[in-house]
């Protein structure tokens, strides 16, 4: 099932709108209190737009990739690796 | 491979060896990369016979490595339970947590052995013990950070969490604009090995620390958990949260494009800065024979190798055309036939191959370091995919300032060159 965890949503140069099906705001208990302790699942697509880290969002903010383009990259099939 | 990380493979081997028959074992390996090949040829060496590499990539699929063939994880659904009893699975890629979950959804309930630790930041379960060892770890990234803000104050924390010349030449030649479009005023670099201190070394006189790879991870996580707001990572591939790296599956985007763009959210057509290299070479190194010198650069970690006969061949045409010959070589490593041994620094390096005249070398973050010298420059690259992408690596390596990119695949002629 296709899900994305985010809160970029707040960034309003991006309309996100088109994805609404796709995206889960708050996440579940487990990702609230571990992700960012260590990655405990792969299972999560997770998009965030940080101050401390980078992001795929930034290809798209610098005109590298489109919206679409992320979605894509970002659901690629997992198991092809 | 960097040594410290096959010597962690040799003991974990070792000790694998000692606490079951591995030699009853069929033995298969998962995830089709360097580590993996090197393993093989240890394995070899100690006189086991791997059954096959498992990997997912179409791209791979076919393909050998000393009569080991590579073939799709199912294939070890055609095991039976006894069969499975019977056999082991080496895993010496960073992505372990999720090449043992996939076994296991196959239904492989035979043994899964990590070999290398290349990921301590992944390790997909909720038990009580991970979590507990997690929550361990992390505490111990926030005493580090405690450190090193006693001794540093405010700095500014840039993490750099790949031991990789290459990573750490793109990350400082965008820093300064990203630092300008951010006010960053006083950056540390936290960094795994002194040789990426002189790299940052080439471009200004930042600060730099330099920690074990386990204790700047842990540090990374710590910043992470705490939302160390005076940090930020600047890498295109770790850790996890990071998911640059995807953007390979649908467009090619070379490397210094992903840390221009992706790490630091610059424009496409953001200059870098160069690097400023050394006016004066030290006269030891007079002995170089001025415009008429050949340095080869056989050596690279993470990157599959080219064949003697290549090397051999640039040997030749060189020799015959009256050039000295020399193989850049770091400590344990051998030259080439015929020729002679030279270990400048990374900080000399750019001037002595400015010297020798001409440079032959696999590509490898080396190459960037010279990427301004002036001289006759030639990358070899060896024909493989980057990770487990459909772009080989001379579309993501490529360098526009050397006079030759030459993916390898047959016979070489170097007098057309």
């Amino acid at each position: 099932m296709k899900k994305i965890i985010t809160d970029v949503r707040k960034d309003k140069t991006i309309d996100f709108s088109e994805f609404e099906d796709l995206i889960l705001s708050d996440g579940d208990e487990n990702f609230k209190k571990y992700y960012c302790l260590y990655e405990y699942t792969d299972d999560l697509t997770v998009l965030s737009d940080d101050t401390k880290y980078p992001g795929i969002l930034n290809f798209v903010k610098t005109g590298i990739l489109t919206k679409e383009e992320m979605i894509d990259a970002l659901f690629y099939n997992k198991k092809e690796r | 491979m960097e040594k410290k990380l096959y010597d962690e493979m040799t003991e974990n081997l070792a000790a694998l060896e000692k606490n079951q028959d591995l030699k009853s074992k069929n033995i298969y390996l998962f995830g089709h990369c360097e580590a993996t090949l090197t393993l093989i040829d240890l394995l070899l060496l100690k006189g086991y016979n791997p059954v096959s590499i498992l990997d997912n990539s179409n791209l791979k699929q076919g393909k050998k490595y000393k009569d080991i063939n590579v073939v799709y994880p199912a294939e070890i659904k055609k095991l039976s339970i006894d069969e499975q009893k019977d056999t082991v699975v080496l895993i010496v890629s960073r992505f372990y947590a999720s090449m043992f979950r996939q076994l296991r959804e196959l239904g492989f309930n035979g043994r899964i052995e990590k070999i290398i630790d290349y990921n301590s930041y992944s390790e997909y379960s909720l038990s009580e013990e991970t979590i507990d060892k997690m929550w361990k770890r992390e505490q111990q990234g926030e005493k580090l950070i405690s450190e090193f803000e006693k001794n540093y104050g405010g700095a500014f924390k840039v993490y750099c969490p790949f031991n990789a010349l290459g990573d750490i030449y793109f990350m400082i030649s965008y820093w300064p604009a990203f630092a300008k479009k951010r006010g960053i005023k006083d950056p540390v670099f936290l960094v795994t090995g002194e040789a990426l201190c002189d790299v940052i070394s080439m471009f200004s006189n930042y600060r730099t620390a330099v920690y074990e790879k386990s204790d700047l991870d842990k540090m990374i996580q710590a910043s992470l958990y705490i939302n160390d707001k005076n940090s930020f990572i600047a890498h295109q591939d770790r850790p996890y949260v990071i998911n640059l790296a995807k953007a390979l599956y649908v467009k090619k985007i070379p490397l210094d494009k992903i840390y221009c763009c992706g790490v630091y959210g610059l424009l496409p057509d953001t200059l870098p800065q160069k690097p400023y290299i050394n006016t004066k070479l030290s006269k030891k190194y007079d002995y170089i024979k001025k415009g008429k010198s050949v340095i080869f650069s056989p050596y690279a970690k993470s990157v599959p190798k080219i064949s003697d006969e290549i090397w051999q061949s640039a040997i030749k045409y060189y020799k015959d055309k009256g050039y000295e010959l020399y193989t850049n070589v770091a400590k344990g490593e051998a030259p080439l036939n015929e020729t002679l041994p030279l270990s400048p620094s990374i900080k000399d390096f750019p001037k002595v191959v400015e010297r020798a005249g001409a440079f032959v070398g696999i590509r490898s973050g080396l190459c960037d370091i010279i990427r301004e010298t002036k001289a006759k420059k030639i990358a070899l690259y060896p024909d493989y995919y980057y990770g487990d992408t459909k772009w080989k690596a001379i579309d993501m390596y490529f360098i526009e300032e050397f006079d030759q990119n030459i993916e390898v695949s047959e016979d070489i002629k170097w007098e057309t060159l």
